[in-house]
């Protein structure tokens, strides 16, 4: 198993199962929640190495869950989730503190590579 | 006054029209992403050995295929169409025509195909942006286009270029092949339809061929506006 933590966070419950089984069958550790306010109580008792965050849930917007994550620990890399025609979310996410954003339906070879940068960036971020 | 009224009704209704549509096409993209992943789930598991059945495996990873080539072509015209409400958003801004034609031919392709019309379409690159009203783009396309389907007969050929006029940009209707009888190629009840958002577009529409052409050709032309008219 790889060191890489991540959180999937989504409120299609199927998609974020199915992606996560996708990343552990990579041997990536992944955890999924389905809320915003989930995604929040979540890190504050297991931090993980990256989120993927979708930009529209029906709580707490994927903005606002980014704002929550980077205000608990600026170091914790966030992958956006957005549509075609949200890809503007996607570029104010990346403004806010986000690593990246990919669209969905996802190209998982293309979320892999951004997890792996992801990861990366964080090591370094957290060497003294 | 009344027109005004009409007019701005009209706009909301389209406003109203597009949002359904747009919000739609992000569900509808939710449950392609849910079909991607699973489908993805069952080809990693051939591909890693998870299903020891030889032939099984084989039979799975001939359906996947056509499963994954499929939600790539829905995944497609969801994102068009998704474009394609959006449109409304914002009644003049600076687009690519080229974005904005494959855009909307993804939907007009079937009409054609139904009447077994070669639809071939060329998009010439380095075309500039232009500002103007790219929802009134395409409804000018879609009633050139329909016009053009019904000059020709089946098993006949269209094509649709693109090409930059004046610093703004021209899209031909060039029709090959068996004819139908029609008196104009660009007829009056159509002309009717697409005079106001012409005026709007500050555009036109002219025959380029001569009666009696092999080939016969409409043009429309629509400039690049420098502000909102």
């Amino acid at each position: 198993m790889s060191e890489i933590k991540v959180l999937i966070v989504d409120d299609e419950v199927e998609f974020a199962a199915t992606l996560a089984e996708r990343l552990e069958l990579r041997d990536i550790a992944a955890e999924t929640v389905n809320n915003g306010k989930d995604a929040l109580s979540t890190i504050l008792v297991r931090t993980p190495d990256v989120v993927i965050l979708d930009l529209k849930m029906p709580d707490l917007s994927g903005l606002e869950v980014l704002n929550g994550i980077k205000s608990h620990d600026p170091s914790i890399e966030v992958i956006m989730l957005t549509g075609h025609g949200s890809t503007s979310s996607g570029i104010e996410g990346m403004e806010r503190g986000a690593f990246d954003y990919i669209m969905k339906p996802i190209d998982l070879d293309l979320l892999l590579e951004k997890i792996n940068q992801a990861y990366e960036q964080r090591t370094l971020r957290k060497q003294p | 006054m009344k027109e005004d009224s009409e007019y701005e009704l009209r706009t909301l209704q389209l406003e109203f029209f597009g949002r359904i549509l747009a919000g739609f096409t992000h569900d509808l993209k939710n449950h392609l992403a849910i079909i991607k992943e699973s489908n993805g789930l069952i080809t990693d598991m051939i591909d890693m050995g998870r299903i020891t059945d030889e032939a099984l495996a084989l039979k799975l990873q001939k359906i996947t295929t056509s499963i994954q080539r499929r939600v790539v072509q829905a995944t497609d015209m969801a994102n068009n169409l998704n474009g394609f409400a959006h449109r409304q958003d914002t009644p003049f801004s600076t687009f690519q025509v080229n974005d904005l034609l494959a855009e909307e031919l993804t939907f007009l392709r079937r009409f054609s195909r139904l009447r077994e019309i070669d639809l071939k379409i060329e998009l010439r690159e380095g075309l500039p942006a232009i500002h103007n009203n790219p929802s009134m783009v395409q409804y000018v396309v879609f009633k050139l286009y329909t016009m053009a389907l019904k000059r020709v007969k089946n098993r006949s050929l269209l094509e649709i270029i693109s090409g930059e006029q004046n610093g703004g940009v021209q899209i031909t209707f060039g029709l090959s092949g068996e004819k139908e009888d029609f008196a104009k190629l660009i007829d009056d009840e159509t002309m009717g339809m697409i005079q106001e958002a012409l005026d709007t577009l500050q555009g036109r529409v002219a025959e380029l061929s001569q009666a009696g052409d092999a080939k016969q050709v409409i043009s429309l032309i629509v400039p690049s506006l420098a502000t909102k008219p």
